[in-house]
Formats: C-alpha cells, structure tokens, sequence
C-alpha cells in the first residue's frame, strides 16, 4: 500500500502536498527525541539480532535513509553490542524472495529456491533473530528457517520494541 | 584581424586531429591543453579495437607533428578566462598556468625526477603507481618537457627547503619564480574538444569498487595491460601479485542506468572495450586463461566490430547475458552471485573483475559552459547541430557524447571543415612558412663530413669519454671537422653548426646525440638552414643506445661511441642529395555521388572556394535521404536533402554532371584525370567517394514471407506510410518487428547500425497515431547506442514489448493461412504465435556492388564485405591507403544521416589539406627500379599496399616494374622482397647500409 502509493505518485508524476514517512523514522525519532523510551536490557540472554531491508521500503522506497533508522531503533532496543548487520546490506541488500505475490500463490519450491541466498546471508551473521519491517519479507523469512533447518527467528520491528518498553 | 587563427581547446585526438587539419588547410591553430602534455585519455590506451593496434604507437607521430608544426602554437597549462566577440572576430583570454621549467632548457633528461624526494600518485596511470613532484607525464609525452607540480612540490609550499632539482638540472631549466601569464588572443572560431571523464562507481556499493581488492575500472585495468603501466604491462594483482587467471567484466557501470547511476544514456564504447581487454589479457597471461563478460546487449555496431565479437567468442571469451547483483568478497578473490541464461542461479568465484565503466561530461564542461556561452544537453554533453554549438563555436569528439575514437577523429575533422567554410577567406593570412636558402650543389665535391658530438649536459658526458670519441672522429678519412657541445639541440648551437657547415665548407654531417625519433627533423631542417640537402646527414645514437643502457661501463661505452661514430661517418660518406620533390595541385575536387554525402562534401569544397564537380549516376540529387522519413537536427531528412541539393545546384563553383558514371581514371594525387561515360574529362587534384549503399532486400532464408503476404513490409516502407499517415496504420491491432533482417548472418556478417534506432523511431510514430496498437519486437541485441537508447526507453514506456531470438531458433512466418510470426521465447522458454496486422523487417544496408570497381579505378580497396576499406580503422577513417583520395556516407559504412554529414565534412576537410596548397610536398624517399636488372616477376606489384608499381613496357628493357613516385610512400616493402636486387628506397640504398654495417666491425669504409 505505501509503496504502491508512493510509487503512483512518482511515475506519473502526480502533484501532492504531503511526505512520506516511514513509522520507522518516527519511531527513531521519538526514542531521538525521548518520547519513546526504550531499555534494552530486557535482553538477558544477550540474543543476537539481525535485519532484513525490505525491497519496497528500501531499495525502491525511501533509500538508505530509513534503513539507518532501522538499525537505528534495533540498536536501541536490543542493545548495540547484540546487533549484527548482513552483507550486502541497506539498499544493496538481497530480496527475501517472496515477493511478487509468490507466497499468496503458492509457488513455494521456487520461492524457496529464490530464497536460498537470502537464508544463507542471514544464517551466516549467526543471529537468533532476524527483524523485519514488512509483513511479506517476515513470511518469506518464517518459511526459509524452517525449509532450510536455520536457527533464527523472523520478528516484527514492533515486536522488540514492546519487549524493551519503558513504563 | 584574427579571423585566419582558430582556438582549439583540449589536446587530446580530436583537438590534435582538428589543429593538424586546420594547420595543413591553411590556417594558424592555438591548441590550448589544461595539462601539462596533450595526448588525452587515448595517450593512456593499451591497445584499440578492432585492430588491436598500440593506442600510443598510432597516436604519437600526430602529437609529434603537432609539436613540430609551424602553424601551431601550443598553449599547456592553459585555460580559458574570457571570451567575447563574434564568429570571424573572437577575442579570448588565457590564463597560461607555470610550469616552473623553462620550455626552452629543458632537456628531458629526467635527473630532476631522479632526485624529487616527494611522491605522489600518478593520475596518468589512474593512481595505480605513484610519480614526482616534478615530472613527465607519460615518456612519450609533448611537449617532452618536465612539470612541477605546485600541489606537492615542496619548494613551491615552503621556499628554501628542498629545491633538489634546480640543483641536478644540467640545462638550468628550474624557475621557482615562474608566475601565470594572461594571454590574448584574436581567432576567428573556437573548436571545443574537451573530452570525458569515466564514471566512478565507487556510489554503486555493491559492486565494492574501493572497498574490494582485485575490483577495478576498465580505465585502471588498461594502464594495467599497458607497456608503461605500473606494471609495465605485466598482468597481475597489484594488491599481492598473483596472475589473475579469472576475470570477469561487468558491462554498463554507469550506463544505461536511470535506477542508481542515473545515466541513461550507452556509453558506446565499453561492450568492445571490454571484448578487447580479455583478447589482451588472453595474450598477455601465459597458461590457462578464463574471461567472461556479463552484459545486457552486446553492442558491436561499428565497422569491424561484429568479426571482433565472433573472433573473442572463438577465442573462448564467455558472453553471458546477465546483470550482476553484488560482488562478494571470498577466499582468494571474489564471488559474483548471477542468473544464467536458463533461469539458474549461479555462483561463480573469479581472481579479478573489472567495471566496464561509461563515459561522462568532463568536469570541467560546466564552467567552460558558461565561460564560453555554449549550451549543454541534458545529459551535461555540449549540444551540437552538425557540430556547432554555436554560431562560430564548434564542439567535437567525446565533449558532445560518447562515441569511439573513429568517429571522434570525423568529428574532429568535420568542425575543421565547418571552420574552413566559416573563415574561407582568410586562408593563408596567418600561417608561416619556413623559408630556406637555395640548396648547394655538392654532387661533384669529394665528401668534407663534420662530426658534432653532444654531451647532452651529463646524460652522455657522464658516461662516454666524449673528448676521446671527437679526437677518433677527427681521424676519420674525409672528416675535416669534429666539435662537441654542451647541447647540440639548443638554438645557440644550431646556430653555430650553420655558421660551421658554412666556413668548413661541409658537404656530409653527422651527428652523434640523442635519437633520430625526436631530434632528426630538427637538424635536417639545420642543414637545410645551410644550404645542405637534408639526406647528406646520419645520426648516431650515443645517448638511448649507450650512455643510458652502459652507465656502469664508462670505457666500453666510449668505445661503442667511437664505433656509433664510425658507422654514420661510413654511412654518410656515400650519401647522395635527394631532391626534395613535391606534386603541382591542381586545385579542384571531383565527388563521386550525389547522395547526402557527395551533397554536403561538395559544398563545403566550393564554400571553401575550390572548385568542384559532382558525379550522380541518377537523373536526381538526394539519394537514399529522400525516401527515409526521420527527423534530422529538427528538420525531415527528406526537407534537408533538398534543400542540399537547390544550394548544390545552384552553387557557382560546383559543376553537377547527372547520369553519368566514371569509366576510367588516369594520373594520382594533385593531377587525377577522370572520364566520364559521356567522354567529358575532368581534372582535379582530390577526389571523395560517396557512392551510397542499398537497403538489404529481404529473401532466401531471410525472406519471412516478404513478397508472399502484403501485410510483410520493410522499414523503409513503413516509413511511406508514416510519412502519408496512412488510414491504414489506425486501424491496426497488432504490430510485430523482426530485426537483423540481413544483418549478422553468413551472408552478411556485419551489424547494420541503424535498424534497431530506425525501429524505435517508428514505434514511437506508431504509437502517437494508434496508441492502442500493441507492438512487439523480435531482437537479437538492441543496439541503440549513445544518446539513442533513450529512444528505446521511450518505446519500452509506449509499451513496446522486446522478445529475444537467437540466430539458432529463428522466427518462423507462416502466410499459408492468415499472417502467423512463432517465435521462441529465451525468458520464457516457450514458443509464441502472433497474428499480427503488420509484420516489420528491420532490413539492414548492403555495399553497392559498384563500389569495388570505382575503388580498383582510384587503387583503393575494399573490405570482404564490399565497403571502402579506409587507411586506417581508428585515426584515418576518411582517407584511402592512396592519397588523395576520400571517402563519405553508406560507402564506408552503415551509417545514420548525421554522421553521413559528419563524414562528408570530413572529406573536405581532408581533401582541403591537398587542395589548400599550390604544391604538394611528396615522399622524397621513394623506391627506384634499375631496370636493367628488373625480370618483371611482379613481387612488387603484388606486395606494395600503396599500389605504386606496376608492370609496363619500357624500351629498351622489355616489360619492367615502374613505380610512380607520387604513390610511393617509401615504405620499403618492395625492396626487401625484389629477387634481383633492381629495387632500391633512397637514401637506404645497399652500399651505405652495408658501410655502416663494416663500421659496426670497427673497419672504415669507402
């Protein structure tokens, strides 16, 4: 929806008068700012924590900017020394392989082999677990750890930031 | 005044190119270079396609004339400041930055870089080695003078504390005082070459450029392939120093990219760049060798181009039709993560990649720009129509979009025409000429031989005995006089080896210095300046050949000195004058073909006031032009050509001759006497062919129903209907294009140029008359290079869908039964059938088979494929191998319209540089046949590439080989190989060489 939207936009090149803006940024800007207080000593255990850059948040959408800010509120809640980042990351990042409408239409042995690059990448950091922004990429990553025996876990961003949620 | 000097800004091949032409037609060139030497990104070439000739080699005798020529002033270090004024009255200031040596002392020697304490990264080898503070730029470098760098220099920063080379420098040539000097200048046309910079992928991370070792640009790995790279030549890693025995390229770094890199545009260059660097590669590595080339297109469309992509592909050089995602850092090397043509991931682990990267504006066009008033495009390219970009300012080369070095060294030589046209008048009103006093008739005097050694401040005198090899030489029989100097080469010694020549009498010179490469011309030109003839001179070479390769060996060097010394005394005691011959020019042009070319050719020849006649075998003049509907700089091609050809027709000085044909050709350069098949003659001193091509006509296996069904048509002949906006073409559903109609295949194994960009042009006028109509074209690569591809981006935008074929799975047409196209599609790896209203063969051009029979009447050649085979592929591509003669248009080449006027342009411009002068120097060093010991077996008529020999009846000897001296280039071919001795090149006969070789053995020689 938000990329669709801000893609029209751009392509045909029609007026608008307002900004997008990730709730990534916010959510950077407000722990920035301390609105949004977080402590991220709920991480005990000391889980290591990985991302996955969507392709139409990213790449296609608001650019390396708001992937920063991702990093940004992961380090915050999970504690920075527990961030592990992938490589090729940020806009170079590898697609999750599910998207396109492929995990709603069944093609699941291709969008697995698609996938392969994607697990061993994130496989390779040794993370428990991997955060993902987009409910798609979170899917597709839920998928490859259990086809591919991996040990991560896919989150949602918001997922951790409840966890860390000072009261 | 002013109006008879033109400015040209940038020293590299066009800027060269366009101040020879200008300087040999007539008029005085102010060539202005930001660096220290010119030569530009072509000086730091390993080797150029589709040749695979030295890229210095070829490029440095034009520097040389560049710095030899009377009528160019080059101005290094130099910028523009101001320019104001108009066409024919400009006046332009210059900022001429110090260089800190003095021009005039400088030596070359190099001592001064020698002893610089400071490094610093070489820009000439793209920072890969490092260089002084003081330094040459590249050894081959002109002028061949040292430059401070006031950057680095730490003299320069901090007065007093360095200044080791001032203290070295034999010549005196040091002058940390040297200021920055404003000049001003008076021309009457300004031509811009300013040139490219590669882009820099370092913003594409995922490529690592910068962060990855062994990831480097193709302009790095061509200093890395280059003989005097950093390497010198050597092909390693220069992280750790191991041969990388896999390399793969990435095609379109920075081109044809408006998601990241944001250049739209093809950079035209890079797909046979980088074909080229793994040909090179492949030779320099010894043992196994892989070299893979992911690319998106294969673009090879220029002349020669398609034979060089099947030669790499025979040479086992993979082509893999993929875009890389991410270069991945792996043990020993790195890993490329990419799709293959079948749809499977691969991984691939390669020892090295290289970055095809593309073209860009030089940074300096902006403030040029804007100094100069001259637009730039929207890609930061200065605009041009037909290479103005405005009125009196010219642009050529790279500076106006990408292009390779063939068509930049046209450009070049166009905007000299176009310059001539502007400023015909004041031809010859500043140019200078050096003027000699009458040549002394020495023949019957017995040899006096002066022997004038050189120290060459301590690069000779350090090392070779240089008072013991002139008292040898003043032993010598015949010497009568033997000196030494400091620098033989400084003004003030010429001056004295004149007023020597003079007093002693001398009738023979030898001088023993440097290297005849430099320094010949300057001392021949000195006995010239003496009366003497300039082949009554030998120079032995005491400095490259011995003190600088025996430094260690002082007496041993001494020796091979006196033996130097004693082998050009042998050589030119039997040394006999050359006269010094030249050609009377008759002063008018013939143009062989009325097409666009022969149009444009011909009036820039009569603008320039020579006069000229047009040759058309048909009844009407604009050729091919008329029947192509395409828009050329604003304007229906159709609407240009006539308009050519009213001003042709009308023209005073040129003489239109319809329905006529050549049927014989006597004579050569400056004299050539044609007749024509209505037995008219015509005398002319050039002449510049531009005999057109035709469309291909499709047929055989490559017919796809043309003639069977009406709804098969050609692109020509859609663009009838285009052109009429046929009813027709509204009421259309579908569309289907096929290319490569007649076009890479056996029969015609060349790329047609045009047909891909021809295509999209229709689509886009397809798509504006019916814009629900659906298209699809059927290709093999699109090759809509240069700015053209963003023509293919629009018809993608319209909707136009691209299926590629290969040449194995042709497209199949059926008219049996309705119009039926199959084809199998490579992504999608099945077979698709179309119905559509109109099938499109995107025919390509074929050579006139009257062509060859027209080039054999003036001795030229053509190519296996029936075009006319130019001097030389890269940087005489409008000249035949025979002088005087020229070519244009279809005849060379498949070409667009605007580079068929490009061309022609350049033909006048070349042809210009005869017909400017009333005589014509000649090779003076021509081979002579003794006739009486000549059998006629023909060796030299069949080896000579000049087609000077040739087998004739002369009494009292029977049939012998005569040579004409006019087309003779001295090249020596036929001497080596006459099997009886009867062919001898002057000034290189037998007896003096086999001297010099008695003095080798230490034995004089009469």
């Amino acid at each position: 929806m938000f990329y669709a939207v801000l893609e029209g936009l751009r392509r045909f090149k029609i007026p608008h008068s307002f900004k997008f803006v990730s709730i990534i940024t916010l959510y950077a800007r407000w722990i920035r700012e301390g609105r949004l207080k977080v402590d991220p000593s709920w991480n005990k255990e000391g889980l290591k924590v990985t991302v996955q850059d969507p392709c139409k948040l990213v790449r296609q959408g608001l650019g390396d900017q708001v992937a920063e800010d991702l990093r940004f509120v992961i380090k915050a809640v999970v504690g920075e020394e527990n961030f592990v980042d992938v490589y090729p990351n940020m806009s170079n990042n590898y697609c999750c392989g599910g998207g396109g409408g492929s995990i709603q239409a069944g093609f699941r042995e291709k969008r697995m082999r698609f996938g392969r690059y994607k697990f061993e990448q994130v496989a390779k950091t040794g993370a428990d677990i991997v955060v993902t922004p987009c409910h798609n990429c979170h899917t597709q990553l839920i998928d490859l750890g259990t086809y591919y025996k991996g040990k991560f876990k896919a989150v949602h961003l918001w997922n951790l930031i409840t966890k860390a949620l000072v009261r | 005044m002013g109006a008879g000097s033109v400015l040209v800004v940038g020293g590299g091949i066009a800027g060269v190119q366009a101040a020879l032409d200008l300087a040999a037609g007539g008029f005085y060139v102010h060539l202005l270079e930001r660096g220290p030497a010119i030569g530009g990104v072509m000086a730091q070439l390993d080797k150029t396609f589709p040749t695979n000739d030295c890229s210095m080699c070829i490029l440095s005798p034009k520097l040389v004339e560049v710095g030899r020529d009377l009528n160019i002033n080059l101005l290094t270090l130099s910028e523009i400041l101001e320019v104001s004024g108009e066409p024919g009255n400009f006046k332009v200031r210059i900022r001429k930055n110090p260089r800190y040596v003095d021009e005039s002392k400088c030596i070359a020697c190099g001592q001064c870089a020698e002893k610089c304490p400071k490094k610093v990264p070489n820009e000439f080898d793209r920072g890969l080695s490092q260089r002084k503070a003081i330094y040459l730029l590249y050894p081959q470098a002109v002028p061949l003078k040292y430059a401070i760098d006031p950057r680095h220099c730490i003299w320069l920063k901090k007065p007093g504390r360095c200044g080791f080379c001032a203290k070295v420098c034999p010549a005196g040539a040091i002058n940390f005082e040297d200021q920055p000097q404003e000049l001003e200048l008076e021309v009457g046309a300004i031509i811009l070459a300013p040139g490219f910079e590669t882009y820099d992928p370092t913003p594409l991370e995922n490529f690592g450029y910068r962060r990855l070792p062994y990831v480097m640009t193709a302009h790095e790995f061509e200093r890395l392939l280059s003989a005097s790279g950093p390497t010198r030549g050597e092909l390693i890693r220069l992280s750790d120093g191991r041969i990388p025995r896999k390399i793969a390229w990435i095609q379109c770094v920075g081109s044809r990219d408006i998601n990241r890199a944001k250049v739209p545009y093809c950079s035209s260059v890079c797909c046979m760049y980088a074909l080229k660097q793994a040909l090179i590669a492949k030779e320099h590595i010894k043992g196994p060798f892989e070299a893979a080339i992911f690319y998106m297109d294969m673009r090879t469309m220029g002349k020669g181009f398609e034979a060089y992509l099947e030669r790499a592909r025979r040479e086992g050089v993979r082509l893999l039709r993929s875009r890389v995602h991410t270069i991945l850092p792996a043990e020993e090397g790195l890993l490329l993560h990419y799709v293959d043509e079948k749809g499977n991931l691969k991984d691939e682990s390669f020892d090295m990649v290289v970055l095809s990267v593309g073209l860009k504006p030089h940074p300096t066009l902006p403030s040029l720009s804007q100094v100069l008033s001259a637009p730039q495009d929207e890609f930061g390219f200065l605009e041009t129509r037909l290479l103005e970009n405005r009125p009196g300012v010219f642009v050529c080369g790279v500076g106006a979009g990408p292009k390779d070095i063939p068509e930049t060294v046209v450009e070049a030589s166009a905007a000299a025409a176009r310059v001539e046209n502007l400023l015909a008048e004041a031809r010859h009103t500043e140019t200078r000429e050096k003027t000699y006093p009458p040549e002394r008739f020495v023949f019957p005097e017995a040899p006096r031989i002066g022997v004038f050694i050189c120290h060459c401040g301590i690069n000779i005198a350090s090392v070779v005995d240089v008072e013991a090899v002139t008292t040898f030489a003043r032993e010598l029989p015949d010497v009568v006089y033997a000196g030494h100097n400091l620098f033989t080469c400084a003004q003030d010694t010429i001056n004295r080896i004149v007023a020597t020549i003079k007093e002693r009498q001398l009738n023979r010179v030898v001088i023993a210095a440097c290297t005849p490469r430099t320094h010949e011309p300057l001392f021949q030109e000195t006995l010239r300046a003496a009366g003497l003839n300039p082949f009554l001179f030998e120079m032995a070479n005491i400095r490259d050949q011995d003190s600088w390769v025996h430094p260690d060996d002082p007496e041993r060097a001494t020796q091979k000195a006196k033996e130097l010394v004693l082998m050009a005394v042998n050589r030119v005691r039997l040394k006999r004058p050359v006269p010094l011959a030249t050609i009377k020019v008759r002063r008018a042009a013939l143009v062989v073909g009325g097409g666009l070319s022969g149009m444009q050719a011909a009036l820039s020849l009569a603008n320039q006031g020579f006069e000229v006649a047009l040759v058309e075998k048909s009844q009407e003049l604009g050729g091919f032009a008329r029947r192509l509907f395409r828009e050329v700089y604003g304007k229906p091609l159709k609407v240009l050509a006539e308009e050519l050809a009213a001003k042709v027709a009308s023209h005073p000085r040129i003489d239109v001759r319809l329905g006529v044909t050549i049927s014989n050709v006597e004579g050569s350069v400056g004299n050539f006497r044609t007749t024509l098949s209505d037995g008219n003659v015509i005398e002319h001193g050039v002449v510049i062919i531009a005999t057109g091509a035709r469309p291909y006509l499709p047929q055989g296996r490559f017919a796809f129903g043309y003639g069977e069904d009406k709804r098969v048509k050609t692109l020509l002949e859609i663009d009838e209907l285009l052109e009429r906006k046929d009813p027709l073409l509204k009421e259309l559903r579908q569309a289907v294009f096929i290319q490569c109609v007649g076009s890479r295949n056996e029969e015609h194994p060349y790329c047609s140029r045009v047909c891909c960009t021809h295509t999209m042009e229709q689509i886009i006028k397809l798509k504006e008359i019916n814009p629900e109509l659906e298209i699809f074209v059927l290709y093999r690569d699109i090759r809509t290079f240069g700015k053209k591809e963003i023509l293919y981006q629009k018809a993608r935008e319209l909707g136009a869908v691209f299926i590629r074929y290969t040449p194995e799975r042709m497209p199949q047409v059926e008219t049996k039964e309705g119009l039926k196209v199959l084809v199998f599609d490579e992504i999608l790896k099945r077979d698709l059938v179309f119905e559509p209203n109109l099938l499109i063969l995107a025919n390509g051009i074929v050579p006139d088979a009257a062509s060859r029979e027209l080039a054999q009447f003036y001795k030229c050649a053509t190519t296996s494929e029936g075009f006319m085979l130019e001097a030389h592929l890269k940087l005489r591509p409008v000249d035949f191998a025979t002088e005087g003669v020229f070519m244009a248009g279809l005849c060379h080449y498949p070409k667009f319209a605007e580079e068929s006027l490009s061309q022609a342009l350049a033909a006048a411009a070349r042809a210009a540089t005869v017909l400017a002068k009333e005589d014509l120097p000649a090779e003076s060093l021509v081979a002579q046949v003794d006739p009486r010991r000549c059998t006629a077996c023909g060796q030299c008529v069949a080896l000579c590439p000049y087609h000077a020999p040739s087998l004739e009846e002369v009494r009292p000897f029977g049939l012998v080989s005569v040579i004409n001296p006019s087309l003779c280039k001295g090249c020596g071919n036929c001497a080596a190989a006459c099997r009886c001795g009867a062919i001898q090149v002057k000034n290189l006969e037998e007896e003096p060489v086999l001297a010099a070789v008695e003095g080798s053995f230490g034995r004089i020689w009469y």
